[in-house]
């Protein structure tokens, strides 16, 4: 039909068609009408007291030119019913990103508001206020960045600021953003004192499957609903009714509890020094991990090194020590010195990515020189994980059998060794075979912690040994709890007056020393014994502390000592010619960490452990223990706790010992009654009071 | 010395035409040749790199050298400031670090004219120069609620500083003078070994100085009469941040130029500030038409005149969200409100804004209302001997108090404008009646015309809060305890309680009860929970029912009982080393009262005997009574409002544990012999 035409009609018609076609914007505009009904609606139909609800939340993600760019379209319809409770909630803004002129992240930002009448205001381009969050000043040091300029990273929030909100009203979102994609994302498909009523999700899976195989995971997913159209590549996640979240302690990681979805791309083509013409891995559905294991093997490989400085450095360790085991704990703490010493020049985040591989021996031998320190420059900043790869050549120049082991995170996800995706084993650590026993080390997580022992979120689940086409996990247990031990001891007199005065040791090992020895890794040494006062006065409020000493905040391998003395004024209650006071003086305050009635997620504890005290109080002079009962023990495998009281006949003093053990990694909903009414019974306990009374004065009536 | 300019080296440089091009490759060759020129360090350097073996706080992770800052103003009515600050590092973590080299400044007035940085090696001779590059600048504010230029400059290459280096920068800023004083801060969370501060004046013009707190002596007088100079020695870090109540004592110095430009200059007076400061602001408080049907619309059915004023006051910190907007208004954005019916048409305003639309609406109710000046939370940032506006943060609303307010009203007396009711329409958890308790014991600017003036806020302005617990129940024999309970909160404490529930879910409300009553009574469940709000009184009620298990410990032939269980066990945290300051204690009146039917079988063995106890700063009383198997128990504590030293703080500490170690004390029965 153009051909027919004139020029110039041509470019009437072309011209209209372009105005036609050339408003995508408009067009891709989701806006709903509101109905009068859901304009009415005064309360949440399913969650009555929430401010505000989602009605609609659509959600596109379009990752067909991945990896070179990522399209994200949020639309969300909400219904206020409390506009001012509600107002805190809404938050209609995004952020764009560029780098040295390169837009990372750009988009654009859309609103309507139909208010309880029916009128409608739109927020469009115009409505939108932008600003600066970031803009670094950043000159390259290039010749041609130094001439043209480069403008540095920049962070721009750009968003509507509604003012008031009123009751009633639907507000209506809409975000188009494209981005920079990463290989992992996840999706909380609920949100914090908002309920959903409609979610979709649609994902649109690269094409690319060469280069990358796909890893999509719903997650708490019993309200949502997934359909995965192979053909097109398509996966389309649908749900109702959502509730909002709920916050519970020792629930995890948002992850843990959020319905979510969570995408991960993993490379099939390996790029390895030891294998420079790339090696296609295939996975099967046996082995569903041969190529995450195959890559993780290179990445290790690459860069750990067998040389005579590494020889020299770990004869020198081992000394005149010929036990195998004793020889890699050297090892493991003289990196984890390193490490410590390196910390904070060490570029954290994602093991995965080559730029953070040194690949230079030298660079790495360079460490083993005393105080030494890591030289990052332009080209290559030091990980993490070089330091790992660098406790693996110091292992393997000692003739250790060491491999590279990934591990997943248990407060994040629950794992499972059939999803197989490189992002599900963020984090690393050592494995040792000696004698045909594994033993794990991880220098580098930032808590002191001593050999063999691995952060406790690494721990509970498995581990993949990295190896060259071979999928092998190994078992990685939480430590028992007697390996995370906290020992009170106290020998205290109590005065007439009621007061309670005495020298105290602290003992922490295992995880509890770790937390605490990395708390004060960050105070000088004169800070320590003022932190560790505060500290001490604080749990026993009230009281007077005075630190006596304290041990060894370095060495993970010895557990930490702390000695104090402390005055606590009016410990005991004057009753006329009584007293009552607390036995358990450590725990004496002690309360259950579960007041709900009901709970919603599981409970997961973070690491085993144990409690003891032991604690002896001389009564004063005159008085007799006039409580003939002990308090309610509970003994058990998993859980347990046991007390008992007794009266030394020597010395007069009241003398109680304490037991606990928490021998549970996690615990389900079902099993909250039990566990709840299992700490209150132990809280009754602890709080238990003692009565003492004055003896009556006794006369000696001498017969004849 | 070389100087980049941070303006040439960022985003102006894209885009340049070719004579651009070349302007840059000369600049170019001359940042290399003058860099080459300056491979040493600057002598101020070299002085703080000689002390750095001083023998001060030897253990101390981080040490400032040298902290000097000068201030120079200009005839033009510009002032310029260079910061310079020489800082020892001696271990890699530390957490203070990070921030040590942040600057804030106004982007929209205020112009960084440049940015440098050395780090002297551990060896104090190894120099390494980095300018601009190394620098980033960030948006202060990163919430949806404010819109200005404030941003950040700080110095991103921590990492290239090893242990016992010495990190050195120098930023130099330019600033319009404006009404606000220069004000300089030396307070800081690291030991300084050395501190100096110099002002110069314009040639001529003069200059004027106050030193906030009493820590920093008087200057010296510069050598040619134009500016003072002050020297001070060691000090070691202070904790500002301690806890939420701690005011630290003030730390600074005002510098204002005597310049003609600045309207401020010959202000000694507070009344003479307030008219000036009134004359900006009330040409703006108009009222338009749209604002005036508002505001008869929102009043046509309500009647006295409390209840008017509290619909408006309602209404403006309800409907108007919190938007600060400080990008127009010149020098003079911080101090002018938007007009009041933009305010109101847009539904969004700050502080001042707020305030303004209150004023105006009252205004148009035949009110005499005013914008009033404080600081929202350090009550010791305004002195009265120093009349200027750099310490005012916050604007609130006075309104003339008629004959007979209602009782624990905050009402301001003393002043030339009458006794005034302060209401803060920003603060949407206080309502009419109450005022922020982080806004107690400070001073305050009434804006008028005439009878303006400085005030102080009592620190128990209006008594305080009021916090009734009243229990009502029964312990049957097997020592289960059913309670029901009425929690009543007036004042600060009953409008703070109000807006927590308001702003939660009553799941919410809910588990927060039962944690507080689990705390008090071990396994214990809450049912039944009511909850009523009273505006005209800002009273809030709480009612629930307890079930206690376990509330009787068997002792030999003897049954413990502790009945006190209603209210929390109030402690306060040790006052940390090296605190120099304040602790706000919020005035307060606590009842406890119970009223509970013992179990039968049992008689009394012990009943603890009434207590007493006065002090300056707090009273305690608790009394027991038996009525048949009824015990009636009454517990009162009062605490006066007030800043507390050290001293009254550990005193006040001490007082509360006594109370608590005598309200703690337990019942003890006997069972009685069978008959």
């Amino acid at each position: 039909m153009l051909k027919l035409c004139k020029p110039p009609t041509a470019w009437i018609f072309g011209l209209l068609l372009l105005v036609i076609c050339g408003r995508p914007a408009r067009g891709e505009e989701p806006w709903v009408k509101a109905q009068s009904a859901e304009l009415g609606a005064k309360v949440s139909s399913f969650e009555p007291d929430a401010p505000a609800e989602i009605l609609n939340w659509r959600i596109d993600v379009n990752d067909r030119q991945f990896p070179e760019k990522r399209r994200f379209a949020e639309y969300v319809r909400y219904k206020v019913y409390d506009g001012e409770r509600a107002g805190k909630l809404l938050k209609l803004s995004m952020e764009t990103r560029m780098h040295d002129g390169y837009r990372v992240v750009e988009g654009s930002i859309l609103a309507r508001m139909t208010l309880p009448d029916g009128t409608v205001r739109l927020y469009g381009k115009e409505a939108v206020q932008e600003r600066e969050l970031v803009k670094n000043t950043v000159k390259r040091p290039g010749f041609i960045d130094s001439v043209f300029g480069a403008t540095g990273v920049s962070v721009k929030e750009h968003f509507i600021p509604l003012g008031s909100l009123p009751s009633g009203a639907i507000v209506e979102v809409y975000i188009q953003q494209s981005m920079m994609p990463s290989r992992l994302y996840d999706l909380s498909l609920q949100r914090d004192r908002l309920p959903v009523r409609n979610l979709e999700l649609h994902v649109k899976v690269a094409t690319d499957e060469q280069s990358f195989t796909h890893q999509g995971l719903l997650v708490n997913s019993t309200l949502l609903h997934i359909e995965n159209n192979e053909k097109a590549n398509n996966l389309d996640i649908t749900g109702r009714d959502l509730p909002s979240l709920r916050e519970e302690p020792l629930a995890g990681d948002l992850s843990l509890h959020s319905a979510a979805f969570i995408s991960t791309y993993t490379s099939r083509r390996m790029a390895s020094d030891k294998h420079a013409n790339g090696i296609r891995i295939q996975a099967t559905t046996e082995k569903p991990w041969l190529v995450i294991s195959t890559i993780e093997n290179s990445w290790f490989e690459d860069n750990t090194f067998v040389s005579d400085k590494f020889k020299a450095k770990a004869a020198a360790l081992a000394g005149s020590s010929t036990d195998r085991i004793e020889q890699a704990r050297r090892i493991h703490d003289f990196v984890q010195e390193v490490f410590l010493r390196n910390e904070d020049r060490l570029q954290a985040g994602y093991f995965h990515d080559k730029h953070y591989g040194r690949g230079d021996e030298r660079q790495l031998e360079a460490l083993l020189e005393p105080g030494a320190l890591v030289k990052n420059d332009d080209e290559y900043r030091y990980g993490v994980s070089d330091i790992l790869r660098f406790e693996m050549s110091l292992l393997r120049s000692a003739g250790f059998q060491v491999e590279g082991l990934v591990l997943p995170n248990r407060m994040h996800l629950q794992f499972s060794p059939k999803h197989a995706a490189a992002a599900f084993l963020a984090d690393q650590a050592c494995a040792i075979s000696i004698d045909g026993t594994w033993y794990l080390s991880n220098p580098c997580s930032g808590e002191p912690l001593p050999f063999g022992m691995l952060p406790a979120k690494n721990c509970g689940s498995v581990g993949l040994l990295a190896r060259f086409n071979a999928q092998d996990f190994i078992d990685v247990p939480l430590p028992s709890p007697d390996k995370t031990q906290e020992r009170n001891l106290g020998n205290f007199v109590l005065g007439e007056d009621g007061t309670l005065a005495g020298d105290c040791t602290l003992i922490l090992s295992g995880y509890n020393a770790a937390s605490l020895r990395k708390l004060m890794s960050g105070a000088a040494k004169d800070k320590q014994a003022e932190l560790l006062k505060e500290a001490t006065a604080q749990f026993h409020a009230g009281a007077e502390v005075e630190i006596l000493s304290h041990g060894d905040l370095v060495d993970p391998n010895k557990p930490f000592e702390l000695r104090y003395r402390l005055r606590i004024p009016n410990f005991a209650t004057l009753l006329e010619d009584r007293m009552v006071l607390q036995p358990f003086v450590f725990h004496r305050r002690t309360s259950s960490p579960f007041s709900a009635k009901e709970r919603s997620h599981p409970i997961i504890f973070p690491y085993l452990r144990q409690e003891y005290d032991k604690v002896s109080i001389l009564l004063p002079e005159g008085y007799e223990v006039e409580t003939r009962e002990a308090p309610a023990s509970s003994p058990g495998k998993a859980l347990s706790y046991k007390v008992a009281l007794g009266l030394d006949p020597k010395t007069h003093a009241l003398l109680s010992v304490r037991e606990f053990t928490l021998g549970l990694p996690h615990v389900s909903v079902a099993g909250y009654p039990v566990i709840k009414q299992w700490h209150e019974s132990i809280a009754l306990s602890d709080q238990y009071k003692i009565v003492i009374r004055k003896k009556s004065e006794s006369v000696t009536v001498q017969g004849h | 010395m070389h100087h980049s300019s941070l303006k040439s080296s960022s985003s102006e440089g894209r885009g340049w035409p070719l004579g651009g091009h070349l302007c840059a490759v000369f600049g170019l060759f001359l940042l290399c040749f003058s860099s080459g020129l300056a491979a040493g360090m600057p002598a101020w350097l070299a002085s703080a790199v000689a002390s750095k073996s001083s023998g001060f706080e030897p253990e101390a992770k981080t040490l400032v050298l040298l902290d000097s800052r000068s201030l120079a103003y200009a005839a033009d009515g510009t002032e310029v400031l260079v910061l310079r600050q020489a800082v020892l590092f001696r271990q890699p973590t530390d957490p203070f670090r990070e921030g040590i080299t942040g600057l804030s400044f106004d982007a929209k007035t205020s112009e960084l004219r440049s940015a440098n940085a050395w780090i002297v090696g551990a060896d104090g001779k190894r120099t390494e120069r980095l300018d601009g590059e190394s620098f980033r600048q960030e948006a202060l504010h990163s919430s949806q609620y404010f819109h200005d230029l404030e941003k950040s400059v700080y110095f991103t290459d921590l990492k290239k500083v090893a242990p016992g280096c010495i990190l050195a920068w120098e930023y130099e800023l330019r600033i319009p003078v404006g009404v606000f004083d220069e004000q300089q801060d030396f307070s800081s969370r690291v030991p300084v070994l050395r501190t100096v501060f110099e002002a110069k004046s314009a040639a001529g013009a003069g200059l004027l100085w106050h030193s906030g707190g009493s820590r920093i002596g008087a200057p010296m007088v510069l050598p040619d009469g134009e500016g003072y100079r002050w020297e001070l020695g060691p000090r070691p870090a202070g904790n500002p941040g301690w806890f939420a109540d701690f005011i630290a004592e003030p730390f600074f110095i005002s510098v204002r130029s005597l310049n003609a430009r600045n309207p401020l200059a010959p202000i000694r007076d507070w009344s003479v500030l307030s008219a000036w400061c009134a004359g900006q602001v009330d040409p703006l408080l108009v009222a338009d038409a749209e604002l005036r049907n508002r505001v008869a619309a929102r009043v046509k059915d309500v009647n006295g005149r409390w209840d008017r004023i509290r619909s408006l006051a309602t209404m403006v910190q309800h409907e108007i969200s919190y938007y600060s907007d400080h990008r127009k208004g010149g020098i003079l954005s911080g101090i002018l409100p938007h007009p009041p019916s933009l305010v109101l048409r847009q539904g969004r305003g700050d502080c001042k804004d707020k305030a303004g639309l209150m004023v105006a609406m009252l205004r148009v109710l035949g009110e005499q209302a005013y914008c009033v000046m404080l600081n929202y939370d350090n009550p010791k940032a305004v002195s009265e001997e120093w009349p200027g506006l750099s310490t005012f943060d916050h604007v609130i609303v006075a309104i003339p108090a008629d004959a007979d307010p209602p009782p624990g009203w905050p009402v301001l007396e003393g002043g030339p404008a009458g006794r005034l009711v302060l209401l803060d329409v920003t603060d949407a958890s206080s309502p009419l009646g109450t005022l922020p308790a982080v806004e107690l014991g400070g001073a305050a600017l009434v804006l008028a015309p005439q009878s303006g003036t400085l005030l102080r806020i009592p620190a128990d302005i209006g008594g305080g809060s009021r916090l009734e617990l009243r229990g009502e129940g029964r312990v049957d024999g097997d020592g289960v305890l059913r309670l029901k309970v009425v929690d009543t909160r007036q004042g600060g404490l009953g409008a703070s309680r109000h807006w927590w529930r308001f702003t939660r879910r009553r799941e919410e409300l809910v588990r927060a009860l039962e944690a507080r009553v689990q705390a008090a009574m071990v396994g214990s469940s809450v049912a039944g929970v009511t909850v009523a709000w009273d505006e005209t009184k800002v009273t809030d009620s709480l009612g629930y029912e307890v079930a206690a298990p376990g509330v009787l410990q068997t002792a030999g032939k003897l049954v413990l009982f502790s009945p006190c269980m209603l209210a929390g066990s109030p402690s306060l945290p040790a006052w940390g080393p090296g605190q120099e300051g304040w602790v706000r204690l919020d005035a307060l009146v606590q009842e406890e009262e119970l009223d509970l039917e013992l179990p039968a079988g049992f008689v009394m063995e012990t009943l603890p005997a009434d207590w007493s106890a006065t002090d300056v700063l707090m009273t305690g009383s608790l009394s027991y009574r038996i009525e048949g198997r009824r015990l009636l128990l009454r517990a009162t504590r009062t605490q006066k409002g007030a800043l507390l030293g050290r001293q009254e703080y550990d005193q006040l500490g001490r007082s509360l544990q006594k109370f608590e170690s005598m309200r703690r004390r337990p019942l003890l029965l006997r069972r009685a012999p069978e008959l």
